[in-house]
């Protein structure tokens, strides 16, 4: 992994107080490194004192593990989420949930939910919401097609690659 | 206490963690990779989280999913067990953020153990013996002149970020020094995403000897004796034993009064290692500190009968300790041997593969801690620790051959897979190490014999 440091603007920080420019320019620095860093960002830090605030960032690493006890062996390619998985009759797809999290079938509370049995799925469509570390993230379909099955409760607990949908893409 | 402990690890370590978990009435959560979902430390624990795909960095090493996995079972602290997490002190912090305890020290004592030339400096106060060389980071071409000028060669330049093995340059002559150093910067920056290192006098085959401690959080500190681990492949341990054989009792007592001291002087809480190197004139020197439980730890549970990880979990809870050092008395040797799926007529390259037939000794005194079984799968994501055989006797002696014996009722076969315990059986049988005169080369001493005599080298 590599780490870069960026010093936030110099104009920021009257020392022992955090004032609202240095929170915009500490803001401002993380989403031009987002938006400049050619892969994913591991971990971005940020550190404040009487110098100044520091953003660091640690760019993915690759294949070297950053830890000393475990190994990947040379020529594992990570895998990416489960994504859909073809039942036998290949007329149906599985959706699985891509992460950790609490599964929301609505967008808030009370709305009508995303999509329900029955529902036609156009490709890139929202189907559920995983909550994560706060952060919502949209589970969407990989193909049209019409929703068979509704496989998990709106707010229940899943794991990665725990089944959400059914979808039948024939 | 803790109702509920979700231990974010695998294999051998996360089930040795869950049983002792159960023997305390702590529920626990066993999270795990999709390659890991039939493990059995994944059935072992009361309920399971699977976090994410084979890779580390997705998985064991996620700390959003480990959290979210903690959150959503209402886990009121988590076990890192070694490796993965263990020593981020990122990990420890977030831990704390988010309500949830964390089964090691605080993450800003994490912080400057992580930086080893702080660590240095810290235990330079306590007084304990350094190897000559920089005590801090050295940023200059000058720096790194004046601290060679002071050790002589060979030295050692390592990684402050380092450990386990990695980012370490052995140097022999002044005209190598300058380049050894840029190199090391260049790789310390790409293994650990900080390019700070340090030099230090090297010494050519030394012991090493580690001491652990345990420390509550109301100042009380004891250690429980000293593991040799000098029994190394490519810088990671093989088999370790207690008590180090061939050391006076008086430096045995220096060791041990210098580990508490140094952890003392840190306000050091729960169980932790403090490495040291030993020369050949029985001079000691300290080298790190390892802020976690230790593969090598149940040697030490074989002779003092106390249970580190229960210690651990206690101290962590907040309770004081119950142990105080009168009341540690070391029986007895003991001896762990690991077993690794590595082949080691090939430098000890990892195999991986379905285990077709995995049975392990039993007898006397003897302990397997793993967790797997006939028909599993040595996944190639992870470290290729496959079991840790324990055995503990009266004397050295009796435990080399109990040692020996159970080695010799492994039977672990699979079309791909290699194991070490033939190999570990050989070191067993050399003269010097059954004279306790072995150092840090005698396994690749053992190996090049081994390559000439079967004519593969």
């Amino acid at each position: 992994m590599s780490v870069d440091t960026f010093a936030v603007s110099k104009a920021s920080p009257v020392a022992g107080q955090t004032t609202r420019s240095t929170l915009d320019a500490v803001t401002d620095t993380v989403v031009r490194i987002m938006c400049e860093s050619a892969g994913p960002l591991r971990r971005v830090s940020v550190s404040y004192d009487t110098d100044g605030a520091r953003v660091e960032v640690d760019l993915d690493p690759g294949p070297a593990a950053p830890h000393g006890q475990p190994t990947e062996s040379p020529g594992t390619a990570p895998t990416g989420p489960t994504g859909p998985t073809a039942d036998p009759a290949g007329a149906h797809q599985v959706i699985t949930s891509p992460m950790v999290g609490v599964v929301y079938l609505a967008p808030e509370p009370n709305a009508d939910t995303f999509v329900a049995v029955d529902s036609e799925v156009q490709a890139g469509q929202q189907l559920c919401v995983v909550e994560a570390m706060k952060l919502m993230n949209a589970v969407r379909a990989e193909q049209a097609g019409t929703v068979v099955d509704v496989l998990v409760n709106d707010g229940a607990a899943v794991e990665y690659g725990q089944p959400l949908f059914t979808i039948d893409v024939a | 206490m803790f109702e509920k402990i979700l231990i974010a690890n695998r294999g051998e370590i996360a089930l040795r963690v869950a049983r002792t978990c159960r023997e305390l009435g702590i529920r626990t959560v066993g999270v795990h990779s999709t390659a890991d979902a039939d493990a059995d430390f994944v059935r072992f624990a009361d309920e399971s989280v699977c976090i994410g795909p084979p890779p580390p960095k997705a998985s064991y090493l996620n700390m959003a999913a480990v959290l979210q996995a903690a959150a959503q079972t209402n886990a009121d602290a988590i076990h890192p067990g070694y490796g993965f997490l263990s020593e981020d002190a990122d990990f420890a912090e977030a831990c704390r953020a988010d309500g949830v305890g964390f089964i090691g020290p605080s993450p800003e004592l994490m912080k400057q153990i992580a930086d080893k030339a702080v660590a240095r400096a810290r235990m330079a106060e306590a007084g304990l013996p350094m190897l000559p060389g920089s005590v801090s980071e050295l940023a200059t071409e000058d720096d790194v002149r004046r601290a060679a000028g002071r050790t002589g060669y060979p030295l050692i330049i390592k990684a402050t970020a380092g450990g386990g093995g990695r980012g370490m340059r052995v140097v022999h002559e002044a005209g190598e020094l300058l380049d050894a150093y840029w190199q090391n910067r260049a790789n310390a920056r790409r293994l650990f995403g900080h390019d700070g290192v340090y030099l230090e006098r090297f010494l050519t085959g030394p012991r090493h000897v580690e001491v652990q401690v345990l420390a509550d959080h109301h100042g009380n500190t004891v250690h429980l004796g000293e593991r040799d681990c000098s029994v190394q492949r490519r810088h990671q341990k093989l088999i370790e034993e207690t008590p180090a054989s061939g050391l006076s009792a008086g430096l045995r007592d220096r060791m041990t009064a210098a580990a508490v001291a140094g952890a003392r002087h840190i306000g050091y809480q729960g169980a932790g290692t403090f490495e040291f190197l030993v020369d050949d004139r029985h001079e000691f020197y300290f080298m790190e500190i390892n802020c976690r439980i230790q593969v090598e730890h149940p040697v030490t549970e074989a002779v003092t009968g106390i249970d580190l990880i229960r210690e651990q979990i206690l101290v962590a809870a907040g309770q004081p300790l119950s142990l105080r050092q009168q009341d540690i008395h070391n029986r007895g040797a003991a001896i762990e041997i690991r077993v690794q799926t590595e082949d080691p007529a090939h430098d000890f390259r990892p195999t991986a593969g379905r285990l077709d037939r995995f049975a392990v000794p039993g007898g006397p005194f003897t302990r397997v801690d793993t967790a797997t079984r006939a028909g599993a799968s040595v996944p190639p994501f992870y470290d290729s620790l496959l079991a840790k055989l324990i055995v503990w006797a009266p004397d050295r002696a009796q435990a080399l051959a109990r040692a020996d014996r159970a080695l010799s009722e492994f039977d672990i076969h699979g079309e791909n897979l290699s194991s070490t315990v033939d190999f570990t059986r050989t070191v067993l049988a050399d003269p010097d190490f059954r004279n306790g005169r072995h150092d840090t080369g005698l396994v690749g001493r053992l190996t090049e014999n081994q390559g000439e005599s079967d004519g593969h080298r």
